[in-house]
């Protein structure tokens, strides 16, 4: 494997009154690869995105970027960092300044970033051709356009400082199944012909097994089960992982449905998180969390999985 | 339910209605065995200043006691409006015409104040916000049995909420009847709200993206939930979706819209399959599916029409690659299509395995013909190759049982009905 793009190691984060949103997680994102985060709302995963990003301070561990720990990095070296790392949030109505067209929208990533203003005004055509719109609309205001165009333009914003990596955190779930399609399809070329690496959090399963190379799986602040998408979905080891995907409705096949909800991360189980809820827990799931490891009878592909009972001890 | 008139139809449907009556007794044999609900040329326009705004058009379909219909589409296309509409939710700011029957009783216009509970209940989509924050769960569940008059005395009632948490399958009714909406989990919520839509055993529950904002495995669980109350209490459901996979896991029957109008309809396995409308077709091969290479998702070319714009023929021509210059002219009908590939009917539930067996027993009125608006792909059904192979549409929920029972008769004149929307 390629010296990994973004190497994370142990990042925990405990927000105000003792809620334990991620819990000592360990992420590798490769050049030109899509890692898919999966999980549950209240898994951890965005706030995950967001310490990788820093916008959120991690109270332990260290995430490097490009063999550079940037956990502590400010200032100059902070904005030098946010060029090569941007974000392509959930919602673009809530995301682009109602105020400003989107071509100022987009040349205002560039000026942050030093770019002049006689480059800028030659960019922002290039950058909206780049997604699939027409530069014309570089005069529009984010009202004026559909949710699938204002996607592509929050892409086209993510895309203007030339970034190794950008995190997309529910880039299409509010889009309609048609649209999603076609920012999915961009998403990808994009990859093929800029070698930009993504990390894609998304609940929908069939979304991120198209999209991802290598996903993590996340419960209650832990990744319980990562790996190639392929093996992940073709041989899921997790308990866990086999309930989500046959949660997933009109899949076929015979469906595991869990018992009550996920615990309250400000009071977690001791022990595996995922035991109050697992079919297969067992009393010594209550004393240690386990270790993510590679499942028994498994090719060397990088499957790991965090449960006593898969995991070759 | 034929749009061929383009007026009223009453007759055709009054025929249906002999035809329905004499359907093997479903899963509820206490009440008459028409359809629960039928639905006629439902428009509903938003009267504004600045003119009036057409969100559903000319929308027709039927539900049988304890049946199940989806109505699927994408935002925009008048699901939501069409479920509430027929609830009778919109004030003196939309105009609404056709036709709601109710147990054959007509609804449109009546008060639908005396309805709502024991008649139709509806599901929304955010239980948050469908609670009242500062009350107790049980209180409310108090209140909606006491106004509707299910539970005579104060301790009746109570009584009566608690079984009605243990229902939804609540594990600490008494617990959960003391809490407040923001104590629990949604999915719990969501129980509570669907607790209070049955609190009085309503014909028909209409549910508007009931599990949208849930998580996949508690959404699992919700489904689980419809189809055993449906089971248990013998209503019919209208369940409100975006997502296909939701549609295809319920089963029964499915109305697809677009752009305020029922473009595809039939059972919900047969339609998801085997698509016939171009848009119904173009929305699943969006959709990624195992082995689709990367960025190579089929992709509707453009977009829906903005609400209540205005096209004088069919609103996906502008998208549709089958399109020809009749598609632009005329609004194409909800037309009987053709079924090519014969399945037998005990297949209808093969997706969903989960499922309780019982509420597959319920027959669904509408769920059994398959209709396209699109007399491009009527045409396709009517080519002699494939009639030979066809099976009879039939034109009611007897034919479920006994396919090769259909008539003659129906058969020719669903035929003829294909072909006259072909030649109009």
């Amino acid at each position: 494997m390629k010296a990994p793009l973004l190497q994370a190691v142990g990042l925990t984060k405990t927000y105000p009154g003792g809620v334990r949103a991620v819990d000592r997680i360990d992420l590798e994102v490769a050049r030109g690869e899509t890692l898919g985060i999966v999980g549950e709302s209240g898994c951890g995963k965005s706030t995950t995105a967001k310490m990788l990003l820093r916008l959120v301070d991690a109270d332990a561990g260290a995430v490097a970027f490009d063999g550079v720990n940037i956990t502590k990095v400010r200032g100059k070296a902070l904005r030098q960092l946010r060029s090569r790392l941007q974000v392509v949030p959930q919602d673009p109505r809530t995301s682009l300044n109602p105020r400003l067209t989107v071509g100022s929208s987009i040349g205002f990533n560039l000026r942050v970033h030093g770019v002049g203003r006689a480059d800028r005004s030659a960019r922002v055509p290039e950058l909206l051709d780049r997604v699939g719109l027409d530069p014309a609309y570089a005069d529009r205001y984010p009202h004026e356009m559909s949710g699938g165009q204002l996607q592509r333009v929050a892409i086209a914003r993510a895309l203007a400082t030339g970034p190794d990596l950008v995190v997309c955190d529910e880039a299409v779930s509010a889009l309609d199944k048609s649209v999603q399609a076609q920012v999915l399809n961009l998403l990808a070329e994009l990859q093929r012909d800029l070698g930009v690496a993504y990390l894609f959090i998304s609940h929908d399963l069939a979304v991120v097994e198209h999209i991802a190379d290598r996903v993590a799986i996340m419960y209650l602040g832990r990744v319980v089960e990562q790996g190639p998408a392929s093996s992940l979905w073709s041989d899921p080891r997790h308990p866990y992982t086999k309930a989500l995907l046959s949660s997933v409705p009109g899949r076929g096949g015979a469906r595991t449905v869990l018992r009550g909800d996920p615990p309250d991360p400000a009071s977690p189980p001791s022990g595996c998180g995922f035991r109050t809820r697992c079919p297969i827990a067992e009393e010594r799931c209550a004393h240690d969390v386990p270790a993510l490891l590679a499942p028994s009878g498994t090719a060397a592909d990088g499957h790991r999985v965090a449960c006593v009972k898969e995991a070759v001890a | 339910m034929t749009t061929a008139t383009g007026t009223r139809g009453r007759p055709a449907t009054t025929d249906k209605e002999r035809a329905t009556a004499g359907r093997p007794a479903g899963a509820d044999s206490s009440r008459d065995a028409g359809p629960a609900l039928a639905v006629e040329h439902l428009t509903t326009v938003f009267t504004r200043s600045g003119g009036d705004v057409p969100v559903v058009r000319d929308v027709s379909f039927e539900v049988a006691p304890g049946g199940t219909l989806v109505l699927l589409g994408e935002s925009g296309s008048g699901k939501s409006v069409t479920a509430r509409s027929i609830l009778g939710l919109y004030g003196a700011g939309a105009r609404i015409t056709g036709s709601v029957r109710l147990d054959g009783r007509e609804i449109l216009g009546g008060d639908m104040r005396a309805l709502r509970g024991p008649h139709l209940a509806l599901v929304p989509q955010d239980p948050a916000g469908a609670l009242d924050p500062l009350r107790g769960i049980g209180s409310q569940l108090v209140e909606v049995l006491r106004t509707h008059g299910v539970c005579e005395s104060r301790a009746q009632a109570r009584e009566r909420a608690l079984e009605l948490l243990a229902l939804v399958g609540i594990p600490h009714p008494a617990r959960v009847a003391r809490s407040r909406p923001h104590e629990l989990s949604g999915g719990m919520r969501q129980r509570a709200v669907i607790a209070i839509a049955v609190a009085c055993d309503p014909r028909v529950l209409i549910a508007d993206e009931p599990t949208t904002a849930l998580d996949v495995t508690v959404q699992a669980q919700i489904l689980d939930l419809f189809a055993g109350l449906q089971s248990r209490l013998g209503m019919a459901l209208i369940l409100v979706t975006h997502d296909v996979g939701v549609a295809e896991q319920l089963g029964g029957g499915i109305g697809v819209m677009y752009a305020g109008r029922l473009v595809e309809s039939g059972p919900a396995a047969q339609v998801l399959r085997d698509p016939r409308h171009p848009y119904t077709a173009g929305l699943l091969a969006a959709l990624p599916t195992p082995g689709a290479e990367r960025g190579s998702l089929a992709v509707l070319p453009g977009r829906p029409p903005a609400t209540g714009e205005d096209f004088p023929g069919c609103p996906f021509a502008p998208r549709c690659a089958r399109a020809v210059s009749a598609c632009v002219q005329v609004p194409p009908g909800l037309e009987p299509v053709v079924v090519r590939i014969p399945e037998p009917p005990s297949e209808d539930g093969a997706l969903a395995p989960a499922r309780v067996p019982e509420a597959d027993a319920a027959d669904e009125t509408s769920a059994r013909v398959r209709r396209a608006a699109c007399p491009v792909v009527a045409a396709d059904g009517a080519t002699p190759s494939v009639t030979g192979a066809a099976v009879p549409v039939a034109d009611d929920a007897s034919g479920s049982s006994d396919a090769s029972d259909a008539s003659d008769a129906s058969d020719a004149s669903d035929a003829s009905d294909a072909s006259e929307a072909v030649v109009r």
